[in-house]
């Protein structure tokens, strides 16, 4: 009887074994939200996933498109694991008691910058007084002109803000505004392609906030701080590899964009070339790629702050999480 | 006051009861779902009404009401202009109707949210783009709904005015227009709460004030409750809308009233 009973458990426990094992070794599932629509500034997740980084730490990752401001509170509900999202959304959303974590940089440099045509005169800031300037009027477009007026002692009173939507590149080829606001690594470079003369008045030569980055919720880093870790790993080593080899990022960034028209490739490879200058600073040289300076968040915390664009202040250490980084 | 007597009352004016039940019923479900999510997500009546009273005491929301209100009403009122005649020669006349119905159809299947954005562009980031966006959004309704009331004036009724000798201008509005209004007024109130859409969808392509424009304020800022103090406010503007066209269909139609 006893044999019996052995001969009945031996299989049972052999299957049992196999599910377990052949279970462990599949990847991890996980999401990640990209701002949006599919674009060449995503390139180190492109990377990660097309050269088996993510693999490599046991995670499978889908990519998701959707707006960062509706992405962000998703994260920190625990309803999507990670998400890619501005520092200044960070620090809006903290204020807010949104309970989400920076966990790397993409832009080492904030992104936006004030772009006129050449033939307005619009040099600096002095000159955008009595001028009329086009941007989304919420945001990272909206922090950047505040810092801009602000650091340069011009009032906001001075200028005029139009919100325009996302249709800088229009309103201003269409002369309906003096000055928009956009982001540096991609609509100057299609403004340029187009033939166009333009100046640019860059919001990183006023202030020091990171631009986009990797965020979660608290949440997931207390229950998968593995995942978590590994995700962080993975988006440094595509930032490394894409900086290393770009052709081949670029191609690989193809991958996701099947609808470009050549014309198109040629300005896309331009804004990738553009968006890599700003992945890196003086910071992130020193310490590797990903690394954003706490003294930086506070900094703009602050800016924000004396602006009127968040109410309360939170501790850095609550929203910035760089333990993960190599 | 007995039971019986308690339950007589209601059972005879239950239609008067039913609209305050209905709103605690609703608040009563939202206050529920609330408690399962973080009120950035889901923020709960209470917060709501929090929030709206902050607004209020800060003078905002009237002025983005108003703004709304505006193109919305101004849009409606464009679209009304030009669709109720266009409606009235294409229900007379086929060969029009040919010509013009491919443009029309078409024009309507195109997504107001892919065409704001170049309206904007094309018309300016100020009233006159969401003026025109809140008309093209109420035209088809009123449009169709024209083409279908002119058209169903009962033959009977055009010949016996015939054969009395009755004029064309009296033929128009002793018998057209009267038979038409039921079906007119349809499309009438469709097209006024589809031009409170209108107004919004040019907003969030481009705008600095109005409601459309609280909602992409709010979203950037992550104030979810003032996100559902501007859609509430909404909602009372497409409400009152409705009720609006309904009581100059009450007034204008006293044989309905007496049927």
């Amino acid at each position: 009887m006893k044999k019996n009973f052995l001969w009945i458990l031996l299989p049972v426990v052999i299957v049992g074994a196999v599910v377990f094992l052949i279970d462990r070794s599949r990847p991890q599932k996980t999401t990640l939200a990209m701002t949006f629509v599919p674009n060449v500034q995503f390139a180190p997740w492109y990377v990660a996933e097309e050269k088996g980084f993510f693999r490599e730490e046991g995670v499978e990752v889908e990519f998701d498109y959707r707006m960062d401001i509706d992405a962000l509170p998703l994260v920190a509900a625990g309803k999507m694991d990670f998400a890619l999202a501005g520092g200044d959304l960070v620090l809006t959303a903290r204020s807010q008691g949104i309970p989400v974590v920076y966990l790397m940089c993409l832009y080492a440099k904030f992104p936006p910058a004030v772009v006129a045509l050449a033939e307005t005169g619009i040099h600096k800031p002095e000159d955008l007084i009595s001028r009329k300037i086009g941007l989304p009027l919420y945001g990272t477009s909206l922090l950047a002109m505040k810092a801009i007026l602000h650091s340069s002692g011009v009032a906001e009173t001075d200028v005029e803000l139009v919100d325009i939507g996302y249709g800088q590149i229009a309103a201003l080829t269409e002369r309906l505004v003096d000055a928009v606001v956009v982001f540096a690594n991609n609509e100057t470079v299609q403004l340029k392609n187009m033939g166009y003369d333009i100046n640019i008045i860059p919001s990183w030569d006023y202030f020091s906030l990171v631009g986009h980055g990797l965020i979660t919720g608290e949440k997931m880093i207390d229950d998968a701080p593995d995942l978590v870790g590994s995700m962080v790993r993975a988006g440094v080593r595509g930032m490394d590899y894409a900086l290393e080899h770009p052709d081949e990022a670029f191609a690989i960034c193809l991958k996701h964009l099947p609808e470009l028209g050549e014309e198109q490739k040629k300005i896309e490879k331009e804004v990738l070339m553009a968006s890599m200058e700003i992945w890196e600073s003086g910071y992130t040289r020193q310490k590797g790629l990903g690394y954003s300076h706490p003294d930086a968040w506070r900094e703009s915390q602050e800016l924000m702050y004396s602006a009127g664009l968040i109410q309360d202040k939170t501790s850095v250490d609550e929203f910035l999480d760089l333990s993960f980084l190599p | 006051m007995d039971k019986k007597r308690i339950l007589q009352i209601i059972r005879r004016n239950y239609e008067y009861f039913s609209l305050p039940l209905g709103l605690l019923l609703f608040l009563l479900i939202w206050k529920t779902a609330a408690g399962f999510y973080a009120s950035f997500i889901l923020p709960s009546p209470v917060e709501v009404g929090t929030r709206f009273q902050e607004f209020q005491r800060q003078g905002l929301l009237f002025r983005h009401f108003f703004v709304t209100f505006l193109e919305a009403f101004a849009g409606f009122c464009l679209a009304g202009v030009t669709a109720l005649p266009l409606s009235y020669l294409l229900a007379r006349n086929t060969f029009l109707e040919k010509i013009f119905t491919p443009y029309i159809v078409g024009l309507q299947a195109v997504p107001i949210v892919a065409l704001a954005p170049l309206l904007v562009i094309w018309f300016g980031f100020g009233i006159t783009s969401k003026v025109l966006i809140a008309a093209l959004t109420a035209f088809f309704p009123i449009l169709t709904n024209g083409v279908v009331g002119f058209r169903g004036t009962d033959r009977r009724f055009r010949e016996m005015m015939a054969i009395m000798g009755a004029g064309r201008k009296t033929v128009f509005f002793k018998l057209e227009i009267p038979s038409a209004l039921p079906v007119l007024f349809g499309g009438l109130k469709m097209g006024m709460t589809l031009s409170v859409i209108g107004a919004v969808v040019g907003e969030f392509a481009g705008a600095g004030r109005g409601l459309g424009y609280l909602v992409n304020t709010a979203r950037g800022s992550f104030d979810t409750p003032l996100i559902f103090v501007a859609l509430l406010a909404l909602a009372v503007l497409g409400i009152s809308f409705y009720l609006f066209v309904s009581l100059v269909e009450y007034l204008t139609m006293p044989w309905k009233r007496r049927g």
